[in-house]
């Protein structure tokens, strides 16, 4: 473009001064031809065509005033102007198509932002969500921490409360052990008592401890006439004694008084009598105030003999009552 | 300084046109027009744009030369020179416009490029 100014330039004088001699096109007519056929090859014939069509136009006064006279300075005139007019055309043509570019690009940019936007959007919405999600997990979280501590309390008064209730059971266990020394105290006090009370009865019988009990084997001879379940008075006072001595060792003990008799005599005499001398050791014993309801009496008859019975001595042993002493768990 | 060139051709149009000299008559409605794209140029900016600044100098240069040749009362020849100098002018406005655009069209070329980078 700048070539074709300078030589216009260099021509508005040439043309000026060289008249009308050449019949041939002027280098402005030669120039203006070439930058229109430029211009229609351009883009400028699609966006702008008024403009070709204006130096179309200005080609056509020159081409004209060239065969009316050429080399005329119209001639060279409305070439110069016809090939600004092409260049105008051109350069419009360049100025709509950078528009366009333009335009695209702007639109291009608002179309990508907008996909931005909706990213940033779409990013927006999911972090919502995981926030949501987790402020939710959190919310879980927190409630089952809730409840745990819950549970953790309600442990912990349970364990306050069994502590407690063992506390308890500690001061029962104390108290039971405390009382089950005193019981045993009571209880040694009690068999000391009652040996010193067995011990007692040595003067007046025979002591011995059995498998079944402790025994008290009075002899058939001091508390009985021969034949008779009558108490003689000499046995009371032994009686006596060994009533006071069965009162003093303790309720939780029963008492058997067991008759035993000879052999001499029938079967069915031995043992009634047996059972009869029983009966009176056992209800003189009562009467002396011991429990009734922890002494009974049996006759053995003469079937428990515990010596010969064809000598008189083993007879003598044979005739007598026996007192037996028992735990009460232990009693036949 | 344009201005006060421009206000002289007029007055020289007004001489030329009193004294009644040449075959031809002054082109006062040409000289206008011309001025005014002339103006219309300066005013877009087209010292700015180097292609566009040297049509605007021969615009004026040719509005130079009809001036004289008015006042030699050579009417005709100013006319062309006149029309030879409007369609200058008009180029000058087209080469800054088209400069303008260009450098807006590049801006969001560029623009769109860093929105790119930034998306990636």
């Amino acid at each position: 473009m700048k070539r074709w100014t300078i030589l216009s330039t260099l021509t508005i004088g040439a043309a000026l001064l060289a008249g009308c001699a050449s019949t041939g096109p002027s280098p402005e007519l030669v120039d203006a031809r070439r930058t229109y056929h430029q211009a229609v090859a351009s883009p400028a014939q699609h966006y702008v065509p008024a403009h070709v069509l204006a130096a179309r136009q200005a080609l056509d006064r020159a081409e004209s005033a060239h065969a009316d006279d050429a080399g005329s300075f119209e001639e060279r005139s409305f070439a110069y102007i016809a090939q600004r007019k092409a260049q105008l055309a051109m350069t419009y043509g360049s100025y709509a198509q950078a528009q366009r570019e333009r335009a695209l690009s702007e639109q291009a940019y608002n179309r990508a932002q907008e996909r931005m936007r909706e990213r940033a959007r779409a990013d927006a919405q999911r972090a919502q969500a995981a926030l949501a999600q987790t402020r939710q997990e959190l919310g879980e979280i927190r409630r089952a921490l809730s409840a745990q501590d819950d549970r953790v309390s309600e442990q912990a008064q349970q364990l306050m409360a069994r502590e407690k209730e063992l506390a308890a059971r500690e001061a029962e266990l104390a108290a039971s052990a405390g009382a089950l020394e005193n019981e045993r105290a009571a209880r040694k006090n009690a068999e000391m008592t009652a040996a010193a009370a067995l011990k007692s009865l040595q003067d007046v019988a025979m002591v011995k401890e059995e498998a079944r009990g402790t025994v008290i084997t009075l002899s058939g001879e001091v508390l009985f006439a021969s034949g008779k379940s009558e108490l003689l008075h000499t046995a009371r006072e032994r009686l006596a004694q060994v009533a006071q001595a069965l009162k003093e060792i303790g309720d939780e003990k029963v008492i058997l008084v067991e008759g035993h008799t000879e052999s001499r005599g029938s079967d069915a005499l031995n043992l009634t009598l047996s059972e009869r001398r029983a009966g009176a050791v056992r209800d003189y014993l009562v009467g002396q105030g011991v429990d009734a309801s922890r002494i009974r009496a049996e006759g053995r008859g003469e079937h428990e003999p515990i010596a010969d019975n064809s000598s008189a001595e083993g007879r003598a042993n044979n005739r007598r009552v026996e007192i037996i002493i028992q735990d009460s768990n232990r009693a036949r | 300084m344009h201005l006060g060139k421009a206000s002289g051709l007029l007055a020289l149009v007004a001489l030329a046109a009193a004294t009644g000299c040449g075959s031809a008559a002054v082109p006062v409605g040409q000289v206008t027009e011309t001025q005014a794209s002339i103006r219309a140029a300066h005013e877009l900016g087209a010292e700015r744009t180097p292609l566009a600044a040297m049509h605007l100098k021969m615009a004026r240069d040719q509005v130079q030369a009809a001036r004289a040749y008015m006042a030699d009362g050579d009417n005709a020849e100013a006319w062309y020179l006149l029309k030879r100098a409007e369609s200058d002018a008009d180029l000058a406005i087209a080469l800054t416009r088209e400069a303008e655009m260009k450098r807006k069209a590049a801006q969001s070329r560029h623009r769109i490029e860093e929105l790119g980078e930034r998306a990636q």
